[in-house]
């Protein structure tokens, strides 16, 4: 089990360390920071290190390591999503994870730690309950505080402890009940030189804001639910009923929350890629030839904007000099980053760019083309087709308001040229 | 705030802790700590707070602060929770270290054990089996009996908790610790079942025969419980499946590798082989049935694929590799593959199992080829996983799309990338020897890259490819002798240099020349090329001695005199060898010897996956992640080849688990065999017919709900009987609700007082229901009154347990909320044979019908309640709701009642029942009022009861005085 966690930031300093067992001594760390040195970037280093006398099990977030030391057998899994949870856990608390936020508060940091680990082993990680145990910290609650002398530190038990529905606290009330739900979707596409698309899948999730009051029990229905066969849930969702029925019914948290994550497209299945990218990209002495076009399809009649395309020129690249027929373009000759940003994209006239780039003289020429990678937004669609039908609620009497939204981008959505 | 506030001045303290020298800058320090004492010592709870705090932030920051225990454990019996919570955080770091001291603070804790606030009983636990003292065991011990049979479900988590850390600090104790685990197995509470388990993990993993009881009830709970507790009842679970259960996969282990490995690519001469071996071991062996448990354990876990915890899945997903049979196997690659896309970390575990699994089932992964595909933001490690799963992916039919992949790779600029590519490529060339060719040529192109890395990682491999086949390759190997003068990388050199000397045969005018060349630059080459360099001379010097001879003494002396000993020695090994001193007749036989020491034919090197061998590890693991046995490893043990007795996880009273929420739901609303003859009663004066049909429809939809759920609905073979479940509320049921923490031992005697009330109650009733059924009715069922109690009673027994299990089935609340809102309502059933004679006395105004005469006499107390009604939603769809009103009777107005267990909610001493107007006349109705005194008025929505519209209100009914009235 996880004995001891130690923060560390970019300049490799422990700045914090948490012992849920005897303190192990933070010169463990040597090890992992000798590992850093070998590799290339932060992100590069591998999540599990061996040391004599115990293992390091690490993540890398928002610029900080996580560095949790272990010394018997564990899934490796277990820790490093323990690990994610934690940093999720303050991201919920302090709105942001740095060093900062975690110095500034670091007293129910270590409240934090204390709650969601006994002796190693996870005991409380829903937010829901950690947030009756401790209140997250906020400029209001500080002056009472300090005036009526109340404390941060909940003396009782949370009430979802004992339930059914760990997720959610009782006693909840809003005046105004709200239930918004975005459908989110970002298409994760390899593009080859071609033009033929080698891989695309969608990567979906249902986040939601859910203010009701009381035990509201909605259930959810898709005019599609088939295209969900790729599906991983929040443990609010009942499984058993998303089998029978293909029909989502849950018992929501209170506030924000993602309710399931999706995939479509993996293992076959056709997915329809907005838009399409042609390129022509030549190196010829020491200029070349540049041109890209950029134009919608599949949008269902839909604009598709914020359309920016970026690229790493190869490092022999000294500067380029295009003209674009829409938006604008920047090149930045030190980290050699060429970005394109069209706007939107309307059918018709395909937006494009194209000029000449000069390369070093003297220098062989890049074997390879730099690729591109594409951002995009879609407003009121899911490109999947995914489509929310009906949301009910049971139990309550009162009538919620209710809002679905939906949002298509581009994820990692890459073109080889 | 004071993190950074005390930064400057405990920094320098530190400082001086390290370096006692510094005298004066110590007694700096000492005051300043001598400030925070004083602050602790201070009553106001805010300074001992802001002292707290800092002191807290030192730990934080892992500045020793242990001199200041003394003061801090004074405050242990603080009230203030805030302090106390950091107080005990303060304790935990540092209680090992001052022993002494720490048992100051001991009975604070006992009396906190007996605390009546459960967090504070919870903490207490907590913080005793935290601190490490080893004087205090027997306390430890006592404490973790105690808390194991609280009420609360959350101290006996944490008693749970305690277990492990009792064991580590003293593993004297282990028998009592399994005692203790033993009967914690049996918590029926999700809540605990967790971290029992992972106690049970960390005592004794080997004492699987203490979960034969407990096995069915983990399978049915295992949805419920919490992630963390989810990963390691599966890890848990799978050593038991592999040492309860058969090896499903028996009956086609006769050819198992090659099974998986070659179907693609020897097809044709495999096919009869395997069928032939199959129906061979048909033959054998009898035909494998799985166990029912082996296949509950499989179907319990499956639905948790798709979690959102990627261990969990991962946690599945290794107990089907491990335990189910090959082709069930493929339900969990989806799970994986959806993994993929996590966080960086996980993904890099995850293909470390996927590349350990596909070595051995690799067809199952073809369909998702594509998410393999490496993209240019992923790091480096993950790339070269992701190659290293495509590889052994690579079959005679998609080896083509592989290679065109691998080609885009090789132009990245990421060289340690490219480096594993051609690795990649090479596994793959020898793998499949369609493509080997393709491959090799693809590789020499390579040779011409600009960047040596890539041209030295390419040689290797082409080296190792071309010992397959050398004499078809003649002018790879004079290609790449060429490349000798450019590339400078050791390896590369080395192996052109191997592969000159190996097969200077075919390039017999060559190989003299490199030599030369070579010779050269001898001194400055590094040890392995050095090496390769005499081993070159000397096989030369055997087959071409006329031409080598001088060079071959020329290298062998700049050996000599090498610094490398091991040069040295090699020198002196190879001169003696092939130059032997001596008799002439010897120095033949010493040359032949030589030639066949030096140019035997050596096999070509299999190229393997570094994951081969890794999955003897179980999948998910620590240990196959870094390929080695990491402490505190439990190998699995292969699959008994004898099966186990199975009845040993029989529990004495069987059908306890997988009871399905909707018979609940379709009982509760059940009510008891007085209520039933009530109800017969009601409908033998008129429209007897019609309406047991109506109601047997609703009876036989929920009970079709429950078959199709439950496994095992075996004997309700009478519908009646099952109707009568009476008790379902009765006081087992509460006992099981106050496990889930709900019940406050106030209400617990409340609601016996009740009960015992309502009992008295029922019996009066029956019997006078009893004697209106025998003048009023004729209906086949009615046999002896005593046998039917002896029926109920056995029907009771029963309920208990369904219903104790399904208080922590997720599906229950959807149908009656109050399971964990509202305390729960324990005498609604006792009560219903009243309501319904009430009811079906009351007579509604316009109907002419007066339907029975039964409850006149109770009617007459109809103003000692009270009832009201508000409008619900629809929602309790599973319960059965029994009509009251006949809409012919009622001349187009129908009623219908159910029973909601549900608090009434504008009166917590009532319950609820739930009535529900449907006007099927022409005309609307504006009034509704039963008997004299009750009337109601349909203002409460400011509408009127028009045609076919169905309100549904709910009334309360009090609990002792069964009458009822209306508000409103």
């Amino acid at each position: 089990m996880i004995n001891s966690l130690f923060m560390v930031n970019s300049h490799r300093d422990i700045f914090m360390e948490k012992h849920w067992r005897t303190a192990i001594k933070r010169s463990v760390c040597d090890c992992f920071f000798q590992a850093l040195e070998k590799v290339s970037g932060p992100e590069d280093v591998s999540p599990i290190i061996v040391t004599p006398h115990h293992y390091l099990i690490s993540i890398y977030r928002d610029r900080l390591y996580f560095v949790s030391v272990v010394t018997k057998e564990i899934q490796p899994l277990f820790v490093i999503e323990f690990l994610h949870r934690i940093v999720d856990t303050f991201i919920e608390y302090f709105g942001e994870c740095s060093e900062r936020t975690i110095k500034d508060n670091y007293v129910v940091v270590y409240e934090l730690l204390e709650e969601m680990l006994d002796n190693g082993y996870p005991l409380a990680t829903e937010s829901n309950i950690l947030k009756e145990l401790i209140k997250p910290p906020n400029i209001i609650r500080n002056v009472v505080n300090t005036v009526t002398g109340q404390s941060n530190v909940a003396d009782t038990l949370p009430t979802g402890q004992f339930s059914n529905v760990p997720w959610r606290r009782t006693g909840v009330k809003y005046t105004s009940n709200e239930a918004y739900f975005d459908v989110t979707e970002e298409v994760d596409a390899i593009i080859d030189r071609s033009g033929s698309i080698v891989f695309a899948e969608i990567q979906g999730s249902i986040n939601c804001v859910v203010k009701l009051s009381g035990m509201p029990d909605l259930c959810m229905n898709f005019v599609n639910p088939r295209l969900l066969d790729d599906v991983s849930f929040h443990p609010c969702v009942r499984l058993k009923r998303w089998e029978n029925e293909k029909v989502m019914s849950f018992v929501p948290p209170d506030g924000a929350f993602k309710l399931c994550s999706y995939h479509v497209g993996a293992g076959g299945g056709m997915v329809s890629v907005p838009l399409y990218i042609k390129h022509n990209i030549q190196y010829a002495g020491s200029a070349g030839k540049f041109e890209v076009s950029v134009g919608p399809r599949h949008t269902s009649g839909k604009v598709v904007e914020n359309v920016k395309v970026t690229s790493v020129m190869p490092k022999q690249i000294v500067n380029v000099n295009l003209v674009p027929t829409q938006g604008e373009y920047s090149f930045n000759p030190v980290t050699r980053v060429l970005a394109w940003d069209i706007g939107k994209v309307a059918p018709g006239k395909p937006p494009s760019i194209r000029g000449t780039i000069s390369l070093q003289p003297g220098v062989p020429l890049p074997e390879e083309k730099p690729s591109l990678s594409i951002n995009f937004k879609i407003q009121q669609l899911a490109i999947s087709g995914l489509r929310i039908s009906r949301l009910d609620m049971h139990n309550e009497r009162y009538k919620p308001f209710k809002g679905v939204k939906y949002l298509t981008g581009a994820g990692k959505f890459q073109v080889r040229t | 705030m004071s993190y950074n506030n005390d930064r400057t001045s405990s920094a320098s303290g530190d400082d001086t802790m390290q370096d006692p020298s510094a005298g004066a800058l110590f007694n700096v320090n000492y005051k300043k700590h001598e400030d925070l004492k004083n602050m602790l010592d201070q009553n106001k709870d805010s300074l001992k707070l802001e002292a707290m705090k800092r002191i807290i932030g030192m730990v934080a920051r892992g500045k020793n602060a242990s001199m200041l225990f003394p003061a801090v454990v004074k405050n242990v019996a603080c009230k203030n929770i805030e302090v106390k919570k950091l107080v005990y955080v303060y304790l935990e770091r540092y209680a090992e270290e001052q022993q002494d001291l720490a048992l100051l603070s001991i009975s604070t804790f006992q009396r906190g054990l007996k605390d009546s606030n459960q967090m504070i009983r919870a903490s207490a636990l907590r913080v005793l089996s935290s601190i490490r003292v080893p004087i205090i065991v027997p306390i430890m011990l006592l404490a973790i009996k105690e808390g194991v049979n609280d009420m609360c479900p959350f101290v006996r988590k944490t008693a749970a908790h305690a277990i492990p850390k009792l064991y580590s600090l003293d593993s004297d104790q282990k028998e009592n610790l399994i005692e203790i685990i033993d009967k914690m197995l049996g918590d029926r509470t999700t809540l605990v079942a967790g971290s029992v388990v992972m106690a049970f993990e960390e005592v004794c993993p080997d004492r699987i025969d203490l979960i034969h009881r407990h096995f069915r009830k983990l399978c049915s709970l295992l949805v419920d419980v919490d992630e963390w507790g989810q990963i390691s009842i599966i890890s848990m679970l799978t050593r038991y499946a592999r040492t309860q259960f058969l090896n499903p996969n028996e009956h086609e282990n006769v050819n198992d590798d090659d099974d998986e490995d070659k179907p693609f690519y020897d097809e044709d001469d495999d096919e009869e082989d395997e069928d032939s071996d199959e129906e061979k071991a048909k033959n054998k062996r009898p035909k494998y049935i799985m166990d029912p448990d082996h296949r509950m354990l499989l179907k319990s876990t499956r639905s948790l694929l798709q979690s959102r915890n990627a261990a969990v899945v991962m946690a599945v997903s290794q107990l089907y590799y491990h335990v189910a049979p090959k082709s069930e196997f493929n339900t969990v690659v989806k799970g994986l593959i959806r993994l993929l896309r996590g966080r960086r970390e996980v993904q890099f575990i995850v293909l470390q199992n996927i590349a350990s699994i596909s070595l051995k089932r690799k067809s199952v992964f073809g369909p998702y080829l594509k998410s393999f595909y490496v993209r240019s933001t992923d790091p480096t490690h993950v790339r070269v996983l992701k190659l290293e799963v495509l590889t052994n992916l690579a079959t005679e039919s998609n080896i083509a799309v592989i290679l065109r992949e691998f080609q885009t790779y090789v132009r990245s600029s990421d060289k340690q990338f490219v480096a594993h590519t051609i690795q990649a490529i090479a596994r793959c060339a020898t793998n499949i020897t369609e493509v080997t060719d393709t491959c090799l040529s693809g590789l020499v192109n390579l040779l011409s890259n600009r960047d040596e890395s890539v041209v030295a990682e390419s040689v290797v491999v082409i080296k190792k490819l071309l010992q397959m086949n050398p004499s078809q390759h003649c002018d790879i190997i004079k290609e790449m002798s060429k490349l000798l003068d450019q590339i400078q990388v050791p390896m590369a050199r080395a192996s052109i240099l191997w592969l000159i000397g190996e097969y200077c045969e075919i390039v017999p005018k060559l190989a003299p020349d490199v030599l030369r060349k070579a010779a050269k630059q001898f001194t400055s080459q590094e040890e392995i090329v050095k090496l390769q360099i005499i081993n070159l001379a000397a096989k030369l010097y055997l087959t071409n001695s006329k031409q080598t001879k001088l060079i071959t003494q020329y290298v062998l002396q700049l050996a000599k005199y090498d610094q490398n000993y091991d040069i040295r020695d090699r020198a002196r090994f190879i001169r003696h060898l092939i130059m032997p001193a001596g008799e002439s007749g010897d120095v033949g036989n010493f040359r032949k010897s030589a030639k066949k020491i030096l140019l035997a034919a050596k096999p070509a090197p299999v190229l393997e996956s570094q994951f081969k061998g890794r999955d003897v590890y179980q999948i998910g693991s620590l240990s196959h992640a870094l390929n080695t046995e990491v402490s505190g490893y439990h190998p699995l043990p292969d699959f008994p080849v004898e099966k186990p007795d199975p009845s040993v996880r029989n529990v004495e009273v069987p059908k306890v688990v997988d009871i399905e929420p909707a018979k609940i739901a379709g009982r509760k609303s059940s009510s008891k065999k007085s209520k039933k003859k009530a109800k017969s009663s009601f409908y033998s004066d008129e429209d007897e017919e019609s309406e047991e049909e109506e109601e047997e429809e609703v009876e036989d939809e929920s009970e079709e709900e429950s078959e199709e759920e439950s496994d095992e609905e075996s004997d309700d073979d009478d519908d009646e009987e099952d109707e009568d479940s009476s008790e379902t509320e009765g006081p087992d049921s509460r006992i099981s609700e106050s496990d889930v923490g709900v019940t406050s031992p106030k209400q617990l005697t409340m609601s016996q007082n009740s009960e015992k009330t309502s009992d008295e109650e029922e019996e009066s009733s029956e019997e006078e229901d009893s004697s209106e059924e025998e003048t009023s009715s004729s209906e086949e069922e009615e046999s002896s009154e005593e046998e039917e109690v002896v029926v109920v009673s056995k029907k009771k027994k029963k309920e208990k347990k369904q219903q104790e299990v399904n208080l922590l089935d997720l599906d229950d609340f959807m149908g009656g909320s109050p399971a964990y809102t509202a305390p729960p309502i324990p005498v609604v059933n006792l009560l219903t044979p009243t309501i319904t004679s009430d009811l079906a006395g009351l007579s509604f105004g316009g109907s002419s019908a007066n339907s029975t005469g039964g409850g006149d006499g109770t009617n007459a107390t109809a103003s000692s309640g009270m009832m009201s009604f508000v409008q619900t939603t629809g929602m309790n769809l599973k319960q059965e709701s029994f009509p009251l009103l006949h809409r012919v009777t009622g001349e187009g107005l129908e009623v219908k009642y159910k029973f909601v267990r549900e608090v009434f909610k504008p009166n917590d001493k009532m319950v609820a029942v739930e009535l529900e107007f449907i006007n099927n006349h022409t005309n609307p109705i504006r009034e509704i009022s039963i008997g004299d005194k009750v009337r109601i008025y349909l203002l409460f929505y400011n509408e009127t009861l028009t045609t076919l519209l169905r309100i549904i209100g709910s009334m309360g009914v009090h609990k002792l005085l069964h009458a009822i009235d209306c508000i409103q």
